[in-house]
């Protein structure tokens, strides 16, 4: 992974000693709240329903054993003994004290971390598949890209005020997409050209929120050396013509559908011819400089272990052998396989880890690693380096940790933003909700014969729990000051994207976990056979079994939807 | 969490509320003035014009507490109680089990 140099130790280091004169002057009133704000959100800081929250940048999802330790550490000095990893691959710390930030950020800084561009309009983490660089179906390693990205986008004057928040992700495997990046402000793919050169195909306008929409194609092949300007070129027009009278309106995705992908693709050529002979150009030995920070561990000598693998998919053991099933996945290096750690057991808050649990995964991402950890946009762990053949030992550590479901890609391993429980903006609590989905679909059997299906609970119309993109989406909102929540059907953040579709009234809370069990109901009485997904069966017969399901019927008699 | 069909002899009054700057923790205003973080301790205003002067004047003089505002609230028998989903949550804290409670 990649290490600071000096100069990026110093920065960080920086960076926490101003904060830390910042918090003093607004703690003895010597700047106001409108002032002080800015600030605080530029390094992460967020004043949530309770507390502050910090927010803490994982860039790309990846992080090493010592720095989760540290992140347990802080979570035990300075917080509630826990930490949530959110959907983009980052860890927010939900009861933090003012006073006490800047000593968090400076434990941060002794681990190579930090809170910088978490929030604010500005390029926030830069996220990609959580397999990148050990998935057997990918192009190439799509890391060093990722920090490139995120040397050039940090601390980037130009684009320190954009009119909103901006989001890229990457992706490196054709025809998958396991960082949903049609759904970002830009997302890249590397790609090939016909010729064999590698290069990118660039999406833009992609996003969620109130207003979802599925991204463009920019360009289908850009070489990569241009990588940077060509995203510096999207980001000036973007600067330069999106809105910043209107919050609502202001995200880069309004700008191309306003414009139509055409125009802003004009725009943005023109911009580019205009700036490339000045822009930053990637050498050849940067690029390998970059790359050999991610270069494969030291891996002892193994043959293929897929054989291996296969048998613990049909072991006697049926919990290992599910888990084996779900939350195991090929690796690239023979002998070796990635590791799925649901962090959507029975009873825990979705993407909470306690300090001891991060404690403990830093040990077994030493013993059965090479001290790597990825945090997934689907707020899960991911161990990527396990030997297959120490997967029984480590299973069984696993389970003793409570990360060892075996719901990886099911329906409890669900989405879900930390709502009104904890979120100044949310309308509805998510956490509850998912719990309680969680505990009423806890037969892994039936999770395994509905098959792959993703569920997406978000409790306000921002859609930090992707609600647009779940296979079924539930969000929350208010009605006169109560929860209710809309149901919708048909989305995906794979590579054939999909926004669902709200189905008809939001039901009330003591109703939409049977509404899910009633869609649930429908998909297997109307699928083709075990192997149609849930998604491929709802393209094939549309919404209306599923609207038929839900509100053509006395179900709800005794508590009708809104 | 059902909020509304408040019991008869509920009615509406308007609290002052904010996050302390320093801790984060959620205050009300109450009648001496002082801050309070329980919400029965509340100063109930009866019109919601007289509660907004107090935050325009919290606003400019009290640094000490963060992004204060007005919410309705119920009031039955001289005790104030959140009548919404955010403000029953703000009140007794979030509805999911913490890992370690302080």
């Amino acid at each position: 992974m990649y290490r600071y140099d000096d100069d990026d130790k110093r920065l960080v280091r920086e960076r926490a000693e101003q904060f830390r004169g910042q918090v003093e002057r607004r703690i003895a009133g010597e700047i106001t709240e409108e002032e002080f704000k800015p600030l605080r959100l530029q390094n992460g800081l967020y004043l949530q329903l309770h507390a502050y929250m910090l927010r803490i940048a994982i860039p790309y999802g990846l992080f090493s054993s010592g720095q989760m330790r540290q992140l347990a550490h802080i979570a035990r000095t300075w917080d509630r003994g826990y930490g949530h990893f959110t959907t983009r691959q980052n860890i927010q710390f939900n009861w933090s004290k003012l006073d006490e930030v800047p000593d968090i950020l400076d434990a941060l800084a002794e681990v190579e971390m930090h809170a910088i561009q978490t929030s604010g309009n500005c390029i926030r983490n830069i996220t990609t598949d959580h397999l990148g660089g050990v998935a057997r179906d990918e192009l190439e390693d799509p890391r060093p890209w990722c920090e490139l990205t995120r040397q050039w986008s940090t601390f980037h004057p130009e684009f320190a005020h954009l009119p909103r928040k901006f989001k890229i992700a990457f992706t490196a495997t054709p025809g998958l997409d396991r960082a949903a990046i049609k759904l970002h402000d830009i997302g890249v793919r590397l790609v090939q050209s016909a010729d064999g050169d590698p290069g990118f195909e660039i999406w833009v306008g992609g996003g969620m929120g109130r207003t979802p929409i599925i991204g463009a194609c920019i360009r289908e092949f850009l070489p990569r050396r241009h990588l940077l300007s060509y995203l510096e070129a999207i980001l000036r027009v973007y600067n330069l013509n999106g809105r910043r009278d209107n919050i609502f309106r202001a995200r880069i995705k309004i700008l191309v559908s306003s414009l139509g992908i055409e125009r802003f693709r004009e725009l943005v050529e023109e911009e580019w011819a205009a700036s490339r002979e000045d822009a930053m150009e990637f050498r050849d030995d940067e690029i390998a400089r970059m790359q050999s920070f991610f270069a494969p561990p030291a891996y002892p000598a193994a043959g293929s272990s897929d054989e291996l693998l296969l048998s613990y998919r049909q072991a006697e053991d049926l919990e290992f052998a599910r888990f084996a099933r779900n939350n195991v996945v090929l690796h690239k290096q023979p002998g070796y396989s990635a590791v799925v750690l649901s962090l959507k057991s029975f009873d825990a808050p979705a993407g909470d880890l306690s300090d001891t649990q991060m404690d403990s995964i830093a040990n077994l991402a030493d013993r059965f690693g090479f001290g790597e950890i990825r945090a997934t946009h689907n707020q899960d762990l991911v161990l990527p380096d396990v030997r297959t053949s120490d997967l029984p030992e480590l299973w069984r550590e696993l389970q003793t940790l409570d990360v060892a479901t075996a719901n990886a890609g099911r329906l409890t391993d669900l989405i879900c933003c930390p709502g009104l429980d904890f979120c100044n903006l949310a309308n509805a609590r998510s956490l509850p909700l998912a719990q309680e989905i969680r505990q009423r679909f806890d037969d892994l059997d039936y999770l395994d014969d509905l098959g792959p299906l993703s569920l997406k609970i978000s409790g306000c119309i921002n859609a930090c729990g992707h609600h647009h993109v779940g296979n079924i989406g539930i969000l929350g909102i208010d009605k006169k000051g109560e929860e209710f929540y809309q149901l919708m059907l048909g989305g995906s953040a794979d590579d054939d994207a999909s926004l669902g579709r709200v189905l008809g009234p939001a039901f009330s809370r003591d109703v939409i976990v049977g509404a899910v069990d009633r869609v649930l109901q429908t998909y297997l009485g109307l699928r083709e056979s075990d192997d149609e997904t849930f998604i491929e069966a709802y393209r094939r017969v549309g919404e209306a079994p599923f609207r038929d399901a839900l509100y053509g019927q006395v179900l709800y008699a005794n508590h009708p939807p809104a | 969490m059902a909020t509304n069909g408040q019991p008869p002899g509920t009615t509406t009054v308007h609290v002052v509320t904010g996050n302390l700057t320093c801790a984060g923790t959620i205050v009300y205003l109450s009648a001496d003035g002082s801050w309070q973080t329980a919400l029965e301790r509340a100063r109930a205003f009866e019109r919601e014009d007289e509660a907004k002067a107090e935050l325009a004047r919290v606003r400019v003089d009290e640094a000490e507490i963060t992004e204060p505002y007005v919410f309705a609230a119920a009031s039955r028998d001289g005790r104030v109680g959140p009548s919404s989903a955010r403000e029953i949550l703000r009140a007794a804290g979030p509805s999911t089990r913490l890992r370690r409670p302080d």
